[in-house]
C-alpha cells in the first residue's frame, strides 16, 4: 500500500470523480490506478477505485503569471501544488458516496489493481496489452467469445495507429496464452492482407525482436515467437496454365493460390460480389444483378462438381470472359420478365465487362476437381488464415472479401455450434460496411455483426474513421479500441467511450499504444502491445541455422 | 473556571479583523533624540551609494500577523472585564539567489482577559480541529485598548523568538524584521546582521533639520548616512538610516518608496555601515511594482507573501468566529 496523496477539498469530490493532492516527494501520472477507503458512519467501509486521467501542477501563493520570474530569482516564496484527477472505475460495496477530503489515496497494486480494473471478476480472460508500467491489462473473454458479447472495433489513422498489428496481437494472445490457448486450440482466424506482402511471414520469427521486447512478451505470459499454425492464400499468377502459381513476389513457398470454379460461381451465386461497391438502394442495378444471378444458378443447377466449367444454353463456357460474353449476348433471355429498362441492363453489362480484367484469374473453368478442392479457401483447416488481396483490383478485392465472408458464415451456419470460434479481421470497414448505401458485402458484415456472436464468428473490424462505418457494425462491438485519431475525427460521437481526456490524448498516441474500452470498465484503459514477434516483411525473417547454411 | 461561563460576545471590539493598519505607531516614540553626526558630519550629508556589490547575500525576512477573532466581555464579580479571542502568527522567509522559501511558520491563539490570576487553555471545537486558546490574564486595570495591544505584543514576541532562536537559516543571512527592533533581544545583533524595517513614516526623524531634503533626494539603491536615534522608552541607542526602494510615480508623494531601517548601536558603526550598505544595495530588488500590491513598493515581495500565508494559517475568519460563538453559546449553558 503506497500512499500517494490525499483527496483534496478545494475541488468537489464526487462519487464518480475526485481530485487528489499529491504528497510532496510523490507523483501520480496519467493512467495510474488508485483507491481510497471511506468509512461510513454505520461502520461499512467503501473502497473507491479509479484511474488517473488528468494531472496538474501550479504555484500556490503567486498572484500573477509573472510571479514565476520572481520566484525563480528568489524574491518571492511560493509553494507548488500538484494534483491528479481520478475517474472512478469501481465502488465496493456499491454505496455511492464521495471520498472525503483529507482521506489518504493509495496506488493500487496487486489485488487492489485487479479489483480496480475488474480483473478479479473475469472468470475467463485474455491479455489485451500492457499498461504503461508494464502490467497486464486483461480483457474479459466472455465479452469476446459471444458468451456475453462479442466483436472488437479498432479505429485509428493509417500508418501510426497500427490497427492490424493490434488485431494480430490479440489473436496471438488468444492462440498462445496459457489462459486461453488450450480452450481456443480449435479456434480459427481469417485476416486479409491488404498492404504489401506484410502478412505473409506471420509463421516466421522476427529477427529484429529485441531482448527488451521479448521481455514484454514474457511479462504478458506469452512466448515470443511466430504464429504456429498458419495458412497463406494468395491470388494465382495471371499467366499460368495447368498448375496454378501464386502471384506473390517475396514468398512462394507455403503460399497456396486461391480460385473459384465457374461452376461454383454460378451455383453458389457469387455474382453479386462483383457489384459490391455501395449502391444507392434506389438504383435498379441490383435488380439486374439479382436476375443474372438467378439465371446462372438456374442454368447450372445440377451440373456435376467434377467440372469447373459450366454449360449455358447448351454452350460450354470455360472461362470468365466467355461467361461475361454469354450474358452480354443473351441479355434478352437473362432479363426476360424482369421489366428492366435498357439503361439498367446497359449499366449492368458495362460493369460486368469491366470486371473481366479484375477477376478472370480468380474465377476459372480450367480447374480439375482436385485443383478446385485445393485452391478453394478453407479457413477451418488451419488456425490463422491469411488471404492476400493487396495486389488485386479494387473490384476483385471486394469480390474476394465478400465471397470469403459469406462462405465462412455459411460454413459456420452449417456447423451449428458456436465453438470453435472463427475470428475475422477486416480492415477498411468504411469500405465494406459504409454508413450510407447498400452492398452485398455490407449485408454479410452486418450479418456477422448481428448474428455472428451466436454463430461463433467474431469480427475484429478496423477503420480509420468509425463515423463513416455502418453504426450497427460499430455499436455491436463489445471491445472498442482507438489508436491515434485525427483531431476532428476524435470529436465525433462514435468516440464517446473515450471521454474528454482520452479524446484529447488520442491525437498524440504513439504506434503501439491504444485506448481500450471494454464493457465492464467505465473508463478506457491505455494499453501498449509489444513489437511483433513474427516477421512482417522479408528482411525481418529470422533464418534457422540450416537455412543460414544454405543461404551461404 | 467559573469566569468562562460568564463570557459574552462583544462584537464591536473586533475592528482589526486581521486587516493591516494597526500600526507600528504604538511602538515609536513621540520625540526621540536624534544625532545625525555619527557616520558623516551633517554639513557633508548627501545620498550614499554603496560600492558595487557582487552576488546578493541571503536575506531572512521576519514578519507576523494578528487578528481579533472575536471580542468578549466577562463578568468578573461585579466588574465587566474586557477580553478577546485573538490569533497571531509569525514566520520567516529566506531568500537566496534563485530560491525563496518559507522556513518558519508559527500560529498561536490567546484568550486575553483584563482579569488577574486566570490561566489555562480554552479548547474551541472548529470542525475537524480543536482551536486551543491560551488564557492570558493581563490585569484588572487594563482597558479595551490594552487588551488589544497584548495580541500585537505577543505577535512581536513571537517574531523575536524566531530571530533569537538563532537556528540554521539565520546564520549567514541578513535578517530584516518587519517593524522596529524594540522587541528583539539585544544580543541577536551580535550573531547576525539584523535590521528592523519601518515602512510607514509616522515620525519624521530629520524634521526641522537641514538634512531633511537629503531624504527625498535619494535614488533607488541609495541611503542616507546613519544617524542615532535614542527612544525615550529604551535605554539603547539605535542606528537608523533611510533607503529608497523605488522611484514613486509622479502622482505619489516623494516619501513613497522610502523606508527607514534600524539596528542596535551596540553592534558598532562598522557592522551597521555594512548592514546599511547591503540593505541599500539589495532591498530594492524585493520591492514590488504598484500593480502587485496595495502597499507597494514598501511591502516587499517576501513579506507580502509571508503575510498572506500566515493569515491563511490563522484559519478562515468567519469559520473561526462562528466556532467561537457557538462555543460560548454552549459554555454559557444557553444551548
Amino acid at each position: 500500500m503506497t500512499e500517494v496523496g490525499r483527496v483534496l477539498g478545494t475541488d468537489d469530490a464526487r462519487p464518480l470523480d475526485f481530485w487528489v493532492a499529491v504528497a510532496e516527494g510523490r507523483y501520480l501520472q496519467l493512467d495510474e490506478v488508485v483507491y481510497v477507503r471511506t468509512p461510513l458512519p454505520d461502520g461499512v467501509e467503501v473502497t473507491v477505485y479509479g484511474v488517473v486521467d488528468q494531472v496538474r501542477a501550479r504555484y500556490e501563493g503567486a498572484r500573477f503569471d509573472s510571479d514565476v520570474f520572481r520566484a525563480a530569482e528568489g524574491l518571492l516564496p511560493v509553494g507548488i501544488s500538484s494534483a491528479a484527477h481520478v475517474s472512478v472505475t469501481r465502488v465496493e460495496p456499491e454505496v455511492f458516496v464521495p471520498p472525503l477530503p483529507g482521506q489518504p489515496v493509495c496506488r493500487a497494486e496487486g489485488v487492489e489493481r485487479e479489483r480496480a480494473l475488474y480483473f478479479d471478476s473475469m472468470e475467463r480472460r485474455f491479455p489485451a496489452g500492457l499498461s504503461r508500467d508494464g502490467q497486464i491489462v486483461w480483457g474479459n473473454l466472455e465479452f469476446l467469445d459471444g458468451t456475453r458479447g462479442g466483436h472488437v472495433n479498432i479505429a485509428g489513422v493509417s500508418g501510426v495507429a497500427t490497427k492490424t498489428s493490434y488485431a494480430l496481437f490479440l489473436l496471438y494472445g488468444l492462440f498462445h496464452h496459457p489462459a486461453t490457448a488450450a480452450r481456443n486450440r480449435h479456434d480459427r482466424a481469417v485476416i486479409f492482407n491488404v498492404k504489401g506482402e506484410d502478412l505473409l511471414f506471420l509463421d516466421k520469427p522476427n529477427a529484429r525482436l529485441s531482448e527488451a521486447e521479448k521481455a514484454r512478451y514474457s511479462s504478458l505470459g506469452l512466448p515470443a515467437g511466430p504464429f504456429r499454425d498458419v495458412a497463406l492464400w494468395a491470388p494465382p499468377h495471371r499467366d499460368c496454365f495447368g498448375d496454378l502459381v501464386t502471384s506473390t513476389v517475396s514468398r512462394q513457398e507455403g503460399v497456396t493460390p486461391y480460385a473459384w470454379s465457374l461452376r461454383e460461381f454460378c451455383q453458389r451465386r457469387l455474382l453479386p460480389f462483383l457489384f459490391a461497391d455501395a449502391d444507392s438502394e434506389a438504383s435498379q442495378l441490383h435488380l439486374a444483378v439479382g436476375a443474372a444471378e438467378r439465371f446462372l444458378a438456374h442454368q447450372t443447377e445440377g451440373q456435376p462438381s467434377s467440372q469447373a466449367w459450366v454449360m449455358l444454353g447448351g454452350q460450354r463456357v470455360t472461362d470468365f470472359e466467355d461467361l461475361v460474353d454469354y450474358l452480354t449476348d443473351h441479355s434478352d433471355e437473362v432479363f426476360a420478365g424482369s421489366h428492366l429498362s435498357q439503361a439498367t441492363v446497359g449499366a449492368f453489362v458495362r460493369r460486368l465487362q469491366g470486371s473481366v480484367e479484375a477477376v478472370s484469374h480468380l474465377v476459372r473453368g480450367d480447374l480439375s476437381p482436385d485443383q478446385e478442392e485445393r485452391h478453394r479457401i478453407d479457413v477451418l483447416a488451419h488456425q490463422l488464415n491469411v488471404v492476400d488481396i493487396h495486389a488485386l483490383h479494387d473490384r476483385a478485392k471486394r469480390f474476394v472479401v465478400g465471397v470469403v465472408l459469406r462462405q465462412l458464415m455459411q460454413a459456420k451456419d452449417k456447423q451449428g455450434t458456436r465453438e470453435p470460434l472463427l475470428f475475422v479481421v477486416l480492415d477498411e470497414l468504411n469500405k465494406y460496411a459504409p454508413r450510407e448505401g447498400w452492398s452485398p458485402i455490407k449485408e454479410v458484415v452486418l450479418d456477422i455483426a448481428e448474428r455472428g456472436r451466436s454463430l461463433g464468428v467474431i469480427l475484429i473490424g478496423a477503420q480509420q474513421t468509425a463515423s463513416e462505418v455502418e453504426r450497427r457494425v460499430v455499436t455491436n462491438a463489445s471491445f472498442r479500441v482507438a489508436g491515434r485519431l485525427d483531431t476532428a475525427e476524435a470529436e465525433r460521437s462514435e468516440y464517446g467511450f473515450l471521454g474528454t481526456q482520452a479524446r484529447a490524448r488520442a491525437s498524440i498516441l504513439k504506434p503501439g499504444t491504444m485506448f481500450l474500452h471494454q464493457p465492464e470498465l467505465p473508463v478506457p484503459l491505455l494499453v501498449q502491445f509489444p513489437f511483433p514477434a513474427w516477421a512482417t516483411r522479408p528482411e525481418e525473417v529470422a533464418h534457422t541455422l540450416d537455412e543460414e547454411h544454405i543461404l551461404r | 473556571m467559573a469566569l468562562l461561563t460568564t463570557l459574552r460576545l462583544h462584537p464591536w471590539a473586533s475592528t482589526w479583523e486581521g486587516q493591516p493598519g494597526a500600526s507600528d505607531e504604538d511602538e515609536e516614540d513621540e520625540r526621540p533624540y536624534v544625532d545625525p553626526a555619527v557616520e558623516v558630519p551633517p554639513q557633508d550629508w548627501r545620498p550614499l551609494r554603496p560600492p558595487a556589490a557582487g552576488e546578493p547575500p541571503a536575506f531572512m525576512f521576519v514578519d507576523g500577523v494578528r487578528r481579533i477573532d472575536v471580542g468578549v466581555v466577562a463578568q468578573d464579580g461585579d466588574r465587566p472585564a474586557w477580553g478577546l479571542f485573538g490569533s497571531y502568527g509569525a514566520g520567516a522567509v529566506v531568500c537566496r539567489p534563485g530560491r525563496a522559501q518559507v522556513v518558519r511558520e508559527h500560529v498561536c491563539r490567546s484568550l486575553v482577559l483584563a482579569t488577574a490570576g486566570y490561566a489555562g487553555e480554552v479548547n474551541v471545537p472548529a470542525g475537524s480541529v480543536v482551536l486551543a486558546y491560551r488564557v492570558e490574564s493581563v490585569g484588572e486595570d487594563k482597558s479595551q485598548n490594552d487588551v488589544r495591544r497584548e495580541v500585537q505584543q505577543r505577535m512581536r514576541m513571537l517574531e523575536a523568538e524566531l530571530v533569537a532562536s538563532g537556528d540554521a537559516p539565520t546564520q549567514d543571512a541578513v535578517v530584516v524584521v518587519d517593524g522596529p527592533i524594540t522587541f528583539l533581544p539585544r544580543d541577536a545583533g551580535r550573531r547576525a546582521l539584523v535590521a528592523g524595517l519601518i515602512k510607514t513614516h509616522h515620525r519624521y526623524y530629520l524634521e526641522g533639520t537641514p538634512l531633511a531634503p537629503w531624504m527625498t533626494a535619494l535614488a533607488p539603491g541609495e541611503r542616507t548616512p546613519i544617524f542615532v536615534v535614542r527612544p525615550k522608552a529604551s535605554p539603547d541607542d539605535r542606528f537608523s538610516w533611510y533607503v529608497r526602494l523605488a522611484e514613486p510615480p509622479p502622482f505619489h508623494h516623494s516619501l513613497v518608496g522610502i523606508v527607514r531601517l534600524e539596528t542596535w548601536a551596540q553592534v558598532g558603526l562598522e557592522r551597521a555601515r555594512a548592514l546599511a550598505d547591503l540593505t541599500a544595495a539589495f532591498l530594492p530588488r524585493f520591492a514590488p511594482p504598484m500593480a502587485w500590491d496595495d502597499r507597494a513598493p514598501n511591502n516587499l515581495y517576501p513579506v507580502a507573501a509571508l503575510e498572506q500565508r500566515l493569515r491563511h494559517g490563522l484559519g478562515d475568519y468567519q469559520w473561526v468566529r462562528r466556532s467561537i460563538e457557538s462555543f460560548i453559546y454552549r459554555l454559557g449553558g444557553l444551548s
